[in-house]
């Protein structure tokens, strides 16, 4: 099986920051998985990886609801950064909200490949890493 | 007949706005009991999954610390939920004459440990004469809301000073609570402020829920709250009791 480096998960439940560690070492398709709890360090570290021309994660699951910025913020800040590189990057809402207003919003944002909606299994995770490398490969 | 028109259009202008509001409440309401139960649920599905997969009893015993925490958090969620709908629903509350500046007291007493802690000063200008007609165990919940929140959102940067005050606004009494904290930015966070947008879970910050309760009591009770903010300055709320 194909695996890709870097999953990254900003979400500031850290209960369900160790279980989707758990769930994708269990589906074995990355190397390594990074957490963030809180999406403003999360901001920083990864426009450093973009600026600093590092290796940045091949996918990003994003909660929708956190304390500090919420991911619209957090997306409206990092998305320039991640156009202008032309970093190859798929992210992911990951959000336990089924609210049609948070899918709707998320259709907005051209750079959302899709909306999971909690709980994530393995296999969701298989088939998203099946499809950045489709994508990019 | 054109002033009885006009008033006509009012009283129905009014109701507008209240049904508006309601539904506005409702809509709030349902999006974080979906969201807010959900996010305790879909752990809960998890970890049992996990642990009908995983025989390393290390992990195991870490799964069910885990799974103890979303199940206080979950208990504590429905809890504020309950509260919530408590205030939507009681139709006839009890009403008692009240000594404001009493009441402020008793709430000192009651975070007198977080007081101490940040080293905060709380100045209860209210003269100790002032009463009014007011379901107590809300009146209890506002100030206490208020004063923690004060509280908690206090600046590092200087000794935080909150003050009490009573003033009286077209017949109303009118309770204002000021801080020198971290102010908000209201033009960014109004709707933030009173909604349940964020999430509480994890116990570790009720954040929201607190002022949401608050005002859906002093709406109950007839009132009405005014803020005014300034980033690193401070926070006014008013309290139109």
């Amino acid at each position: 099986m194909n695996t890709i480096q870097t999953v990254c998960v900003i979400d500031d439940d850290t209960i369900f920051l160790y279980l989707i560690k758990k769930i994708i070492e269990k589906s074995g398709v990355s190397n390594a998985t990074v957490l963030h709890e809180n999406p403003i360090n999360a901001l920083e570290s990864l426009k450093k990886i973009i600026l600093e021309q590092g290796a940045f994660p091949e996918i990003i699951l994003l909660d929708i609801n956190m304390h500090h910025i919420d991911g619209w913020e957090f997306l409206d800040t990092l998305l320039p950064y991640v156009i202008l590189a032309g970093t190859k990057t798929s992210i992911y809402i990951a959000s336990s909200s089924i609210a049609a207003k948070d899918k709707l919003k998320a259709k907005t944002y051209p750079a959302i490949k899709g909306y999971l909606v909690k709980p994530i299994k393995s296999e969701k995770i298989l088939e998203i890493t099946n499809e950045f490398q489709l994508f990019n490969n | 007949m054109n002033t009885s028109n006009d008033s006509l259009e009012e009283r129905l202008n009014n109701s507008l706005k209240l049904v508006t509001e309601q539904n506005k409440r409702l809509i709030n309401f349902s999006y974080i009991v979906s969201h807010n139960l959900r996010s305790h649920t879909s752990n809960i599905k998890t970890i049992i999954d996990l642990l009908q997969v995983t025989n390393d009893q290390t992990e195991r015993l870490e799964l069910l610390t885990h799974l103890k925490t979303v199940s206080d958090s979950l208990d504590n969620t429905l809890h504020n939920l309950n509260e919530v709908v408590a205030i939507q629903t009681v139709k006839v509350l009890n009403i008692e004459t009240i000594n404001v500046f009493n009441y402020i007291e008793k709430e000192i007493a009651v975070l007198s440990k977080e007081i101490e802690l940040k080293k905060a000063s709380i100045i209860n200008k209210v003269s100790n004469d002032v009463l009014i007609n007011y379901n107590p165990a809300y009146f209890e919940s506002i100030i206490f809301n208020f004063l923690s929140n004060a509280i908690k959102y206090s600046s590092s940067e200087r000794q935080p000073v909150i003050i009490l005050e009573i003033e009286f606004i077209q017949n109303r009494t009118v309770l204002s609570i000021s801080d020198n904290g971290l102010g908000i930015d209201l033009e960014k966070n109004a709707d933030k402020l009173f909604g349940l947008n964020k999430t509480f879970h994890g116990n570790k910050d009720a954040k929201g829920i607190g002022l949401f309760i608050s005002k859906n009591q002093i709406e109950a009770m007839d009132g009405k709250i005014e803020v005014e903010s300034t980033l690193n300055i401070g926070t006014t709320f008013k309290i139109h009791l």
